[in-house]
């Protein structure tokens, strides 16, 4: 055979290229409870799907005796694969590899797949594992970051792209996931920090461990930055598998549609909504009970769990699900619930995802630490992106739906395109109590027994106006259901919004209050 | 160690009235068990145990008032 030599050069050169930083740096890895940036890669696509680009990358720093160093593919690995057969690009850090430090000919290898990524209009994956910019590269290693979050920025709302955070993310590099639609954390595993714990102790004397500073805990219940939270990297692939089967491949694209199927039976809408609007329950539940198989996948579960995020199913098409925790802190909104629910309904209007919102919520958290938090600022976000989206909006009102959350839960005046009210809704400027006292507070503070008259009041207020019929007598709810029906409803009202249009004025962007 | 890392204490998020106290001192308890009731944001909030173990101290009765930030019950 004329090419067997040439053959051979290419395997033996091949070869040493998989072997990434070699076995002594490999075994380190796997000390430290870690995949390799190969296993992990191999563990996250279909089986032989994954062709690799730019593998015989070398770097070309020539200060501080990297000159004749050898770094294979530059400690990062690029290409392409399938996720159940969806396309996919993806770059994997290679630890082993100088500490899969980014220099310049690495972030190529990341811009490249990146634009790639774009160009053919397939999900992005990244795969991060990293020490941090490889200082002998300088300069060169910060333009190699900065190319990357402009990239990051200019895919945003095009392609889905997601973040598995498997090592450190230190410094500037915790950007490009903080820009990208979600982050995978794994316990032990996972470290995200802008400065880390030696930096702080110098400059405050402060004394932190990386766990307990940015470990994957740290993300998934206090800070937020992590949408996904997982103990092991096997069940963090599983999560992101799962994950590309609700998305669609870009913004022009709808989601995989799935046979539709009826929920199971042991989720039973009527019986777990209690009827006195004081006693809590799982929104989940409720949330089950409507969507498709019972399937609700839960985003950013232990952050902000006063409001609940996800995506199910209805008729086999993906909905976006935001709804009211009253498990949680009654289910108020606040600095962080409005924060998480206003950035999922963008995601989903930038991917034609509908959105569906279940309501029953006290109003906003009062308090001075919300206030200075900004509360305001932040709770515009949220009637900005309802206000902002143009796809498909259904609301279900089960219970208290308050004041300003009123308004704020995808309300009919910030064009919910259907609303519907149980029986049991109580839509109101507030609540009977407080209300009463303003209303009737001279008839009160002037009765021989206030207190007598105060409770009259309350429930002169209650009947009259906690309820869905004021509301539904001025068409701000389209019709008051019974919660048996709402799945049939929801299903009715995605039939007849499949071709709805919605023309707004041109502009280059608006300006959300970030 | 930040507060918030500290989940071993169940504080009011908001103030209100303690309507049920279902545990005391010494008690054994799961995370998840229900240990009291706040009526507050127009709600009987329940405080459940965020971790397995033994309930250090209760500071309330029912009918009391508690503050934003009180520490209700502590496990250890």
């Amino acid at each position: 055979m004329p090419f067997n030599n040439k053959i051979e050069e290419l395997k033996k050169r091949k070869e040493e290229v998989l072997q990434g930083g070699g076995e002594k740096a490999v075994a380190k890895q796997v000390a430290m409870g870690k995949l390799t940036a190969r296993e992990r890669i191999i563990a996250l696509l279909d089986e032989d799907s994954f062709d690799e680009y730019d593998m015989f990358v070398e770097h070309d720093a020539r200060d501080f005796g990297m000159d004749g160093k050898v770094l294979h593919g530059d400690g990062v690995i690029i290409g392409t694969g399938t996720i159940y057969g969806a396309p996919v690009a993806i770059f994997a850090q290679d630890f082993t590899v100088a500490g899969g430090s980014l220099g310049s000919m690495h972030a190529r290898k990341i811009t490249k797949i990146m634009d790639y990524a774009l160009r053919m209009r397939i999900p992005l994956i990244g795969i991060n594992d990293s020490g941090g910019a490889r200082i002998q590269e300088g300069v060169n290693s910060l333009a190699g970051y900065g190319e990357i979050f402009w990239r990051n920025t200019l895919s945003s709302g095009i392609i889905p792209q997601i973040s598995v955070i498997l090592g450190p993310c230190a410094g500037g590099a915790v950007y490009s996931p903080a820009l990208t639609d979600f982050v995978f954390v794994v316990d032990n595993i996972s470290k995200m920090f802008i400065t880390g714990p030696e930096v702080i102790k110098s400059v405050l004397g402060e004394e932190i461990s990386q766990e307990d500073l940015g470990g994957a805990r740290v993300h998934a219940q206090i800070t937020g930055n992590a949408h996904f939270y997982s103990e092991s990297e096997y069940e963090c692939f599983e999560q992101v598998k799962k994950l590309i089967t609700y998305i669609p491949w870009n913004n022009t694209r709808k989601a995989r549609k799935f046979e539709p199927k009826e929920p199971k039976s042991s989720f039973n809408i009527e019986d777990v909504v209690p009827v006195d609007p004081k006693e809590p329950y799982d929104i989940r539940d409720v949330i089950k009970s409507i969507a498709d198989d019972s399937d609700f996948f839960e985003i950013q579960e232990n952050w902000a769990a006063n409001i609940v995020i996800g995506f199910g199913r209805l008729n086999g098409e993906t909905i976006g699900f935001v709804a009211n925790q009253p498990l949680v802190m009654a289910g108020v909104l606040d600095v962080d619930s409005s924060d998480k629910a206003a950035r999922f309904i963008r995601y989903c209007d930038a991917f034609d995802i509908p959105l569906c919102t279940l309501v029953d919520l006290p109003g906003y958290l009062p308090g001075v630490d919300q206030e200075h938090a900004g509360v305001i600022r932040h709770g515009a976000k949220l009637l900005y992106a309802y206000s902002e989206a143009t796809v498909p909006k259904m609301t279900v009102i089960l219970r208290k739906a308050y004041g300003g959350g009123y308004i704020a839960m995808s309300s009919r005046h910030l064009r919910a395109d259907f609303v519907y009210a149980w029986p049991s809704a109580e839509i109101a400027v507030m609540g009977p109590e407080g209300a009463a006292n303003i209303i009737f507070r001279k008839e009160i503070s002037e009765a021989s027994d206030p207190e007598d008259v105060r409770k009259q009041k309350v429930e002169e207020y209650k009947d009259k106006f906690a309820n869905p019929y004021v509301a539904a007598a001025k068409g701000y709810v389209d019709m008051v259901i019974e919660p048996s029906e709402t799945r049939k409803l929801l299903l009715h009202a995605l039939e007849v919004s499949s071709t709805k249009v919605s023309d707004r004025p041109h502009k280059k962007h608006g300006i959300p209050p970030f | 160690m930040t507060s918030k890392l500290n989940n071993k204490q169940i504080t009011a998020f908001i103030p209100g009235t303690i309507v049920e106290v279902r545990t005391k001192v010494g008690d054994t308890v799961k995370a998840g068990d229900i240990l009291a009731i706040l009526d507050a944001m127009k709600m009987n909030n329940r405080l459940t145990a965020p971790v397995n173990g033994v309930v250090k101290e209760v500071n309330v009765k029912p009918g009391d008032r508690v503050c934003k930030g009180f520490v209700i019950i502590s496990i250890e």
